[in-house]
């Protein structure tokens, strides 16, 4: 299959029509309905997960950084922290839109 | 003055004796600062004392009873006069807040959201009245005390709905993250729900209202300093002016900030009624 999906009424006369994407078919809601909207907590809850990596690891980066007299320690629980955050926003707010 | 020394600030009452821009002897600008949310009690009883703010909150909470019992006292199907504000009050917490969130499911927590988004704008609105001059919500306790009554509510509700360890259980597992990853996430997922909610949601009030009372407070004594027959007068204007725009601002906020505390606690009872998506 070429990349290219012919649109209505461009395909050649008494050509099938290609069947339907699955993959992408799946995603699109039916025709007629409303896509869903995000909740208006949506956009806090995403901070306070962002708030909550940074604290806990930063956190926990932080006293290790303390323990072992490495400092860098720190920043790098920082980082880490946002990033889980950002991946579990990921998980929990992109499948449901 | 010792009348005014029970209620008002000492800041205010330093303003209010005469100090002006290139007064003789010259005095400084008398800044607001944090000093402006501590009043002397009205009364004390024991080591309880009474303040300004308590008195506010108590108000609110009886203008908010007082009206909502006036409007629905004997209702009628055809409503008339005060049952006309208290359903429009009711219906517009309903449809733009209650519902987005909840879907018509969580009707049952309709009386808890309307209670609580009446009387917190109330707290709120006292900023912007006249003599009292004062937002009860810029005294920590206040927003603190609300989100403890919303946290035990959310996690009441939760555990209730869908066990009192399957609710923390579907707080901490989100769903479609591959298993390796799930011990980095789940304390996160916890932390966020149980501690960093209701704390975000209390220092939102709160810092919201106490940063618009000292802008109102910075302008309005500065265009009572600057009120001189100098240069001073232009500057006078200059900060009324703006004093006026903030209240202006503060009018809007007042309402956000009572809106945007019920919106997210109706998220979270949401969050609570059925499991995480």
């Amino acid at each position: 299959m070429s990349g290219v999906r012919p649109g209505p009424g461009k395909g050649a006369a008494g050509q099938k029509p290609l069947p339907p994407l699955k993959k992408y078919q799946k995603r699109r809601p039916a025709p007629g309905s409303e896509p869903p909207t995000p909740r208006e907590g949506t956009g806090w809850a995403i901070v306070s997960y962002l708030i909550g990596g940074m604290v806990l690891y930063g956190g926990i980066g932080w006293l290790v950084g303390r323990w072992t007299n490495i400092p860098i320690l720190f920043p790098i629980g920082l980082l880490l922290g946002i990033g889980l955050s950002l991946a579990l926003i990921i998980y929990r707010f992109t499948r449901q839109l | 003055m010792s009348d005014a020394h029970l209620t008002t600030t000492a800041h205010l009452v330093t303003t209010a004796s005469g100090c002006h821009f290139q007064s003789k002897p010259s005095c400084g600008f008398p800044a607001p600062g944090i000093e402006d949310f501590f009043f002397k009690p009205i009364f004390t009883i024991g080591s309880f004392e009474f303040t300004k703010p308590i008195l506010i909150m108590l108000l609110s909470a009886a203008i908010v009873l007082l009206v909502f019992w006036l409007a629905f006292r004997k209702p009628k199907l055809v409503p008339r006069g005060v049952q006309n504000v208290g359903e429009l009050g009711i219906l517009a917490v309903r449809d733009q807040i209650l519902r987005p969130q909840m879907g018509s499911k969580g009707d049952r927590y309709l009386p808890f959201l309307v209670t609580l988004f009446f009387f917190i704008w109330l707290m709120n609105l006292w900023e912007l009245i006249p003599v009292a001059q004062f937002p009860a919500t810029s005294k920590f306790a206040f927003p603190f005390g609300l989100t403890l009554v919303v946290w035990v509510t959310y996690l009441f509700i939760g555990m209730r709905h869908q066990g009192p360890l399957g609710y923390f259980k579907n707080m901490a597992v989100p769903a479609g993250a591959p298993w390796w990853i799930l011990p980095l996430l789940a304390p996160i997922e916890l932390l966020s729900n149980i501690i960093v909610r209701p704390f975000t949601l209390s220092i939102r009030l709160f810092a919201n209202m106490l940063s618009g009372h000292l802008l109102l407070l910075v302008f309005s004594v500065a265009s009572w300093y600057l009120f001189t027959a100098t240069i001073g007068l232009l500057f006078a204007a200059v900060s009324f002016i703006v004093f006026l725009l903030v209240f202006v601002l503060e009018v809007l906020i007042t309402l956000l900030q009572a809106f945007i505390f019920t919106t997210l606690t109706a998220f979270y009872i949401g969050d609570a009624l059925e499991p995480a998506h």
